[in-house]
């Protein structure tokens, strides 16, 4: 039997009476109780907010429900967690002593405290979960924009060539019409500065803009739930196609599982004969792929997801958005959220191993974890939307734009380089 | 709170593959109540970038109200009190989060992200090994309550079950508490309830190891003492206010220090000390005004039946904390 500190049983028989019969087996469930409250009557019991009647009749049940006491003292003990928090802030433990300076010294504190929050607004919050990286230097090939990649004239093709192969610069960078106002990146270094800010603070303000460009983007892709499969090949098409001598184009080498996945989806194509062959090749070559778009069962309903395998074939992560990944480590029978606090749209991921993971996306998003849990966001080599990443390991990884232009890095992301 | 961004953004809308809906209407507020919900409104000060209309708040407060009061049809000063002691800001941002405004969602993770997964820590305790299972219990409700999961194609938040009767911050401890404590409970009942009762009851027995003077084959009325003394205690415990139960629960059956007790009954230590004293005596003189009435015992033979229990004590009475007689 556990001892008691302050006990003063002085009626001892009564005392042990008591003890030996009310000693209860753990875990046992409670049976003829009236069903347990909701944690909003329980925070409302904690804060004694319940009225009268209603707290008696919610003390005969908690007296009876060793569920619900349990709980309840789960609950103090993450209330005591805050109020130690604040008590230690506040440095309440020394001023109490000398009571004649409890006035003068609160209202000194009370003045102190006001001139710091005044000041703290302004400073970026601190994130305990995203740790951020000194801004690179943007490389001074990174600045190509959409709009000058899409007035470029198309390649001029020998007469043999097939005619729809005439058609892969834009298939390359797919509906850069559409997305031209949308992903056109800033044009000026400051902008970037400014984006890594809101990233950096937790007292931001919003983007109406980029709210919004997230929001059509997220709509074009529940639109073209269809078209997976031509999305995760216009995605491949940068990363690995090539143009024979003849012009004819050369679907992409099936992926090495040892360098992590390729990149995921990118924007919709528009369909096209020649599209749907590049779509059936690719999936065909990617029949190891690590990165693909599926359909998950989520409370009913079907819903998209991006799938990033790795090395150990227990281990998957999935993503549907940004803010949250899924990983699991029982080859998807079993999925566990993290947080990422990614504000932007994912689109590819790459997995070296089974504890880090690279994830790309629109607005120069990259997120890697090296432990398989903490996510943290990478500063961008540029302002510009990724569509693939390739990773070797945590340390190394190529970046892909949507204008196909790609980025090394071999220290996490710290230092970008250009790539050929 | 800190105070809240002033912009008047209008954001869009998330959940790009299904959308989010509020929950079911209920019935609407008579005229009577305007003035109140006008002042819940005001209360709740939501800012515009959030996208909350007055028309959302107010079916927000129907749902809270019919929560409230499910069986019958109160008067409006009931509903009036309690829309007044509502938590209003809290219920707006959880309101405004539900039907999907991320300027709101924002607000929320930056205000309570770091408390949430302090509250995590102290719940699931905070060690090497634990911080994890935290993360994860923190992780998994920010996933609930920005409604990941869908049903029936669309996105249900958990905010669409905080009404407002508490603070969004305790109410958010609460459902971390709430699905800890489930868990350890699942995986309790992995293990064979049956050793676990043969421990206890061989601690129990260990304390008082039977002498010959307590051997029931040396005293004949030993089993009717026993059953006597079982039945007055029981009636005993069953006359206990609601709170004396508890008490009670929380010492004996939950084992807790008198620290803790009063920190879950918002009573100081001493007072706890003091109340659960004064509860033993009571129930004592309950036991004893039983004895001696009803089974016409003398005071010499409530002392004997007092002390057959100090031997064998087969009895788990917790059975009788559930019950509601009253003497």
């Amino acid at each position: 039997m556990p001892s008691r500190d302050q006990d003063r049983d002085q009626d001892k028989p009564a005392a042990d009476l008591l003890r030996r019969s009310l000693v209860s087996p753990a875990g046992a469930p409670a049976s003829g109780v009236d069903a347990c409250p909701d944690p909003e009557i329980l925070a409302a019991y904690s804060e004694r907010s319940l009225d009268t009647d209603e707290t008696a009749r919610y003390e005969l049940h908690f007296s009876q429900c060793a569920r619900c006491r349990e709980q309840l003292a789960a609950l103090v003990r993450a209330g005591d967690s805050a109020t130690t928090t604040k008590e230690k802030r506040l440095g309440r433990a020394w001023i109490w002593d000398w009571p004649w300076l409890a006035w003068p010294v609160t209202a000194a504190l009370v003045l102190a405290g006001v001139l710091v929050a005044r000041r703290a607004v302004q400073r970026p919050a601190e994130q305990s979960l995203v740790a951020m990286n000194q801004p690179a230097a943007p490389p001074a090939a990174s600045r190509t924009t959409p709009v000058a990649r899409e007035s470029a004239p198309a390649p001029t093709a020998p007469a043999s060539e097939s005619p729809a192969a005439a058609s892969l610069p834009a298939r390359i960078s797919p509906n850069l019409n559409s997305a031209k106002s949308e992903l056109a990146p800033p044009q000026n270094s400051t902008a970037l500065a400014k984006k890594q800010d809101f990233q950096a603070s937790d007292n931001r303000s919003f983007d109406r803009n980029e709210y919004a460009r997230l929001e059509e983007l997220a709509k074009s892709t529940a639109g073209a739930k269809d078209d997976t499969s031509a999305r995760t090949a216009d995605a491949a098409a940068p990363a690995g196609a090539s143009q024979s001598a003849s012009g004819t184009v050369v679907s992409p080498p099936p992926p090495d599982i040892s360098n992590g996945a390729i990149g995921g989806a990118a924007s919709p194509a528009p369909k096209s004969a020649r599209s749907e062959q590049m779509s059936a090749a690719v999936i065909k070559g990617r029949s190891l792929a690590q990165s693909e778009s599926v359909m998950v069962e989520a409370g009913g309903a079907p819903s998209a997801r991006t799938l990033v395998r790795t090395p150990d074939p227990q281990v998957l992560w999935r993503f549907s958005g940004g803010r949250f990944v899924e990983r699991s480590s029982d080859a998807g029978a079993t999925w566990r959220v993290q947080w990422t606090n990614a504000s932007a749209h994912l689109v590819a991921g790459a997995a070296p191993t089974a504890d880090s993971c690279w994830l790309v996306g629109h607005g120069g998003m990259i997120l890697l974890t090296t432990d398989g849990r903490n996510w943290k966001t990478v500063t961008p080599p540029a302002d510009a939307d990724f569509v693939s990443v390739v990773a070797t390991d945590a340390s190394s990884a190529t970046v892909v734009t949507t204008d196909d232009h790609r980025f090394t890095t071999s220290d996490s992301g710290k230092h970008w380089t250009p790539a050929p | 709170m800190t105070s809240r961004p002033a912009q008047p953004i209008a954001a869009p809308r998330t959940g790009p593959v299904s959308e989010r809906v509020a929950p079911a209407a209920t019935a609407p507020f008579p005229a009577a109540l305007a003035a109140a919900v006008e002042r819940c409104w005001s209360k709740a000060a939501a800012p515009s970038e959030w996208n909350l209309t007055r028309e959302q708040f107010q079916a927000a407060l129907e749902r809270s109200a019919a929560k409230r009061f499910p069986d019958r049809a109160p008067d409006a000063k009931k509903i009036e009190a309690h829309l007044d002691a509502l938590h209003a800001n809290d219920l707006a941002l959880a309101c405004a989060c539900s039907l999907g405004s991320p300027a709101a969602w924002d607000f929320f993770v930056a205000q309570f992200r770091p408390e949430l997964y302090r509250a995590a820590r102290a719940i699931a305790g905070y060690s090497a090994g634990q911080d994890a299972n935290a993360r994860e219990l923190a992780d998994s409700l920010y996933a609930d309550l920005y409604g990941l999961r869908e049903s029936e194609g669309c996105r249900k938040s958990l905010f669409d079950y905080f009404h407002g009767r508490s603070k969004l911050s305790t109410w958010l401890r609460a459902v971390l508490a709430q699905r800890h404590v489930d868990e350890i409970r699942r995986s309790r009942r992995t293990e064979p309830l049956e050793d676990e009762i043969g421990r206890e009851n061989a601690e129990i027995a260990a304390t008082r190891a039977p002498s010959p003077e307590n051997d029931p084959q040396h005293d004949p009325e030993h089993a009717n003492h026993l059953a006597i003394l079982q039945a007055a205690l029981a009636a005993a415990l069953g006359g206990l206010d609601s709170r004396d139960r508890l008490r009670l629960a929380y010492y004996y059956a939950d084992d807790r220090t008198l620290a803790e007790i009063g920190r879950l009954l918002g009573e100081h230590e001493a007072t706890a000390s003091r109340k659960l004293e004064r509860t033993r005596r009571d129930i004592r003189a309950r036991v004893e005004a039983s004895l001696r009435d009803r089974h016409r015992m003398s005071e010499v033979q409530v002392r004997s039946c007092l002390e057959c229990a100090s031997g064998e004590w087969p009895f788990d009475l917790t059975v009788h904390l559930r019950s509601a007689r009253k003497i």
